[in-house]
């Protein structure tokens, strides 16, 4: 027995420490990306020059304009702190691996970009652990709900379903879950924008108000959820509409192969009640892939669908991602890289514990 | 038997099984005809062509955002593209103190309740020498009678040249020419309303609202005629002789542009969305198959050798999927798309991007495929009859052609299935985020769509997804249809 729990243990050790070394490998990767491609560099120089810009602009406005030699020292003078601030005097791996090791650590420091913290309605320069959380409640009440909605869906009918294999209700779900998995769920959602935002008008077309009605919601008043209910059924209708079909086809294939196996024949042929095969012989043994696809479904949709939410305007965390990505924000893309990976790798590590006390074969 | 032709041998068995069921029968059918149809665009496809499709003066002949010609069954008022080569007409010819004047008078008929895209006059010749300059004058006389003078003119200064090269279609003057031409209603007419859309009240009827208090203007049908007032100033030179010349010029057209264009319709910049589509298919295979077959063989090796030989390098390759299977795809692919679009500045940006997009996607795709074919591997070395190989000393080498990659071609056919619609609709989706590489692919038209078009435009919006799901749906039939060769389980 105790070798046993030991064994148990190891494995789930060892299992951690792989999920730790790619948590650090992704966000390394990433710093690696916007430095060596030189990418943040481009961009803090644009800032730089932009503020130097600025500080001669004021200089030449002011009541007692300096001369010309000594305006351009001061300008110089003030090039030069910008770039000491920026660390630009330092090659670029000197300037972006103490941020990955700070990212690690969580002091995932200041978002650098306006366009940020414009997706997260918050001032310029909030701490970027600010703008993710401003920004997560938004996702989850769009992207994490549509999920749900939709897992319940295809747990409904995917056992429904799976004792009529070759019936026309079941060739009409597989038949619907394979054009759906061909339609780039994005794209459906430009569709559904131009049915039903711009055609039929009775949905809304900048969505990016939904900010006002959620923080009004989160901050306890229970009035706001009429306001975003009327931004979040769109895009929630979307995702159900694409994604229960691929999700019911898989919950289908799950059960479809236990429903092979010579147990749940043997089962049958005893005449034993359908809903106790199903819940005993047949649901019991699929709870672990159930469980691995729901939680790794889930655990994605923390992340936000990045081109969804931006067809949208939705302020998610997706969306968020893709404007720290065109603006060059390294701290707000390094943070949102190790907060998309370290979720999915709890979930993992969740699903390896699950899998013990599920799976009686694994404490073997 | 040949390594080859037990492949083969694996080969027709998928086929038959495939074409057993109405997905394979259906996707195979697909699969031709999109393999058809991107061979021969690529075949005809100029060899320029993503250098073209950017370029706007190559799309000026046609209106922009017109719907499709066949809107006009969907309640669209296509008024048709008319087009006349002037060089066929004889013009008035009068010549007065050293000046020759062409006077062409062409009829326009607007037969429909809509308002034409554009007017366009091109002229392209040579005159003889002793043309001192020219001037083209373009009044436009309408069904209600009033005439709009000088609509368009150009001069042409000839002392050093003798190349007339010219485009008319810009309406400098259109307030004043329509303010003199309806004198009456002109302290009534919204100067700015005019020149934002000057082809209303060219091709419009102008009347007083009910109150008498502004200008309401509706599509006015009837016979429009274009006179177009070719103006030499000459030395010793005969009238004759020089339209001698005008009739043997290039070019010498007038253009009137119709509200819907060809098969599919055009975009903000005129271009032919038809053409875009069309060699958008090639395009999206060539994406697709590409990364598919990449994964797909880094996959089946990577997987053979985990498997076969074990130890060490099989740990490390494992651990290596584990890891990358943790890392998310999307926005690492975005991230390094987007700082090379950024940071590249070479004239071969596109191909760069290109590549470094099908690198990302292939290095993140091959891990699933690794691990089932490792453990087929291992499941295969066990077996009696590779023992038995090995006791009569084949080699490593012949042990996993003979006996091991046969039995793992349906799980690569499976592989090249699944990846193909992944990598396609991760590269529309990248170009609708409006990240471009610069190819113009089925993504690209659906970003501009977003970013220039209007949303209601669908003949801009729909095809090109319609054509991406054509696509993955084609795979993902195949992939139905292998399902059963992977899982015997499933038949029945």
């Amino acid at each position: 027995m105790w070798v046993c729990v030991l064994g148990v243990a190891e494995v789930l050790a060892r299992r951690a420490v792989f999920l730790t070394l790619a948590l650090f490998l992704a966000v390394f990767l990433t710093g690696f990306v916007i430095g060596a491609t030189g990418y943040m560099d481009t961009i803090i120089n644009a800032i730089i020059d932009e503020e130097v810009r600025a500080y001669r602009q004021m200089l030449i406005n002011l009541p007692q304009r300096p001369p010309t030699d000594e305006l351009e020292r001061l300008v110089a003078q003030y090039k030069q702190e910008l770039i000491l601030y920026w660390g630009m005097d330092k090659p670029w791996y000197a300037r972006i691996f103490p941020m990955v090791l700070n990212t690690m650590i969580l002091n995932l420091g200041k978002a650098q970009s306006p366009e940020v913290t414009n997706v997260a309605g918050l001032a310029p320069n909030s701490p970027v652990i600010d703008v993710i959380s401003s920004c997560l409640p938004r996702t989850i009440f769009m992207i994490t709900i549509a999920e749900v909605i939709v897992i319940l869906i295809a747990l409904a009918v995917g056992p429904f379903i799976v004792y009529r294999i070759g019936s026309f209700t079941d060739r009409l779900v597989v038949a619907y879950a394979a054009t759906m998995n061909a339609f780039p769920l994005w794209w459906i959602a430009m569709v559904m924008l131009l049915v039903f935002s711009y055609d039929l008008r009775i949905a809304p077309v900048r969505f990016r108000e939904v900010i006002v009605h959620i923080n009004a919601l989160l901050s306890g008043d229970i009035t706001a959820l009429a306001g975003v209910l009327n931004y979040v059924w769109l895009p929630i209708l979307t995702i159900v509409v694409v994604l229960t079909g691929p999700w019911i086809y898989s919950i289908r294939a799950m059960l479809i192969k236990i429903v092979k196996e010579d147990f749940v024949t043997a089962a049958i042929a005893r005449g034993l009640p359908e809903k106790q095969i199903l819940r005993r012989y047949i649901m019991r043994p699929a709870a672990s892939p159930i469980v691995t696809n729901v939680l790794l479904g889930l655990a994605g949709t923390l992340g936000g669908f990045i081109i969804t939410e931006s067809v949208f305007d939705w302020p998610g965390m997706g969306t968020l991602y893709y404007a720290a990505v065109t603006s060059g924000d390294a701290p707000t893309i390094l943070a949102l890289t190790y907060i998309f990976t370290l979720i999915y790798v709890i979930a993992r590590f969740i699903l390896e514990i699950l899998y013990v006390i599920l799976d009686p074969r694994v404490r073997l | 038997m040949s390594l080859v032709s037990k492949i083969y041998d694996s080969w027709s068995w998928i086929r038959k099984e495939i074409l057993s069921q109405l997905s394979g029968k259906l996707a195979l059918a697909l699969l031709i005809v999109l393999i058809g149809i991107s061979i021969y665009a690529a075949l005809v496809m100029p060899p320029d062509y993503t250098g073209t499709w950017d370029v706007g003066s190559k799309w000026e002949d046609n209106p922009h955002n017109a719907p499709p010609e066949w809107a006009s069954y969907l309640g669209y008022t296509c008024v048709p593209q008319t087009y006349y080569d002037l060089r066929g007409f004889s013009p008035a010819l009068s010549e007065a103190g050293g000046r020759i004047i062409l006077t062409y008078n062409i009829t326009y008929n607007l037969e429909l309740k809509e308002y034409p895209r554009g007017i366009m006059i091109k002229v392209n010749v040579t005159v003889p020498q002793g043309v001192r300059n020219a001037r083209i004058r373009v009044d436009v006389i309408k069904p209600d009678g009033a005439r709009l003078s000088s609509l368009m003119s150009e001069y042409v200064d000839l002392t050093n040249t003798s190349e007339i090269v010219l485009k008319l279609y810009k309406l400098e003057r259109v307030d004043a020419v329509i303010m003199s031409a309806y004198r009456e209603l002109a302290s009534f007419l919204d100067l700015q309303d005019i020149n934002v859309r000057p082809m209303v009240y060219i091709f419009g009827n102008l009347s007083y609202s009910e109150d008498l208090k502004s200008v309401v203007v509706t599509p006015l049908t009837g016979r429009y005629v274009f006179v177009i007032v070719l103006d030499f100033r000459v030395l010793g030179i005969q009238a004759d002789t020089l339209l001698r010349y005008v009739q043997r010029s290039r070019e010498f057209s007038l253009l009137v542009k119709g509200t819907c264009y060809g098969l599919m319709g055009t975009d903000h910049m005129s271009r032919d969305l038809a053409q875009g589509l069309f060699f958008g298919f090639p395009i999206a295979l060539a994406i697709g198959l590409l990364v598919a077959l990449a994964s797909t063989a880094i996959g089946v090796t990577a997987g053979l050798i985990s498997g076969y030989y074990g130890g060490f390098i099989d740990e490390f390759i494992q651990r290596t999927v584990d890891v990358m299977g943790s890392i998310p795809l999307l926005p690492i692919l975005i991230l390094v798309a987007q700082s090379i679009a950024k940071t590249y500045t070479g004239t071969d940006k596109p191909i760069v991007m290109l590549a470094a997009i099908f690198a990302v996607l292939i290095v993140f795709s091959w891990g699933g495929l690794a691990i089932i074919v490792r453990s087929m591997t291992l499941s295969i070395k066990s077996e009696l009859y590779v023992e038995a190989a090995k006791a009569v000393g084949a080699s490593n080498l012949r042990i996993i052609s003979k006996h091991v990659l046969p039995q793992i071609v349906p799980y690569i056919a499976a592989s090249l299935v699944y990846s193909t619609p992944t990598a396609i609709l991760t590269e529309a989706g990248l170009s609708v985020l409006g990240i471009r590489h610069g190819f113009p692919t089925w993504g690209n038209i659906l970003a501009e769509a977003r970013l220039h078009g209007s949303i209601r435009q669908w003949w801009w919006i729909l095809p090109p997804g319609l054509l991406i799901a054509i696509v993955s749906l084609t795979f993902v039939l195949l992939g139905l249809a292998l399902e059963k060769v992977v899982e015997p389980k499933l038949r029945r």
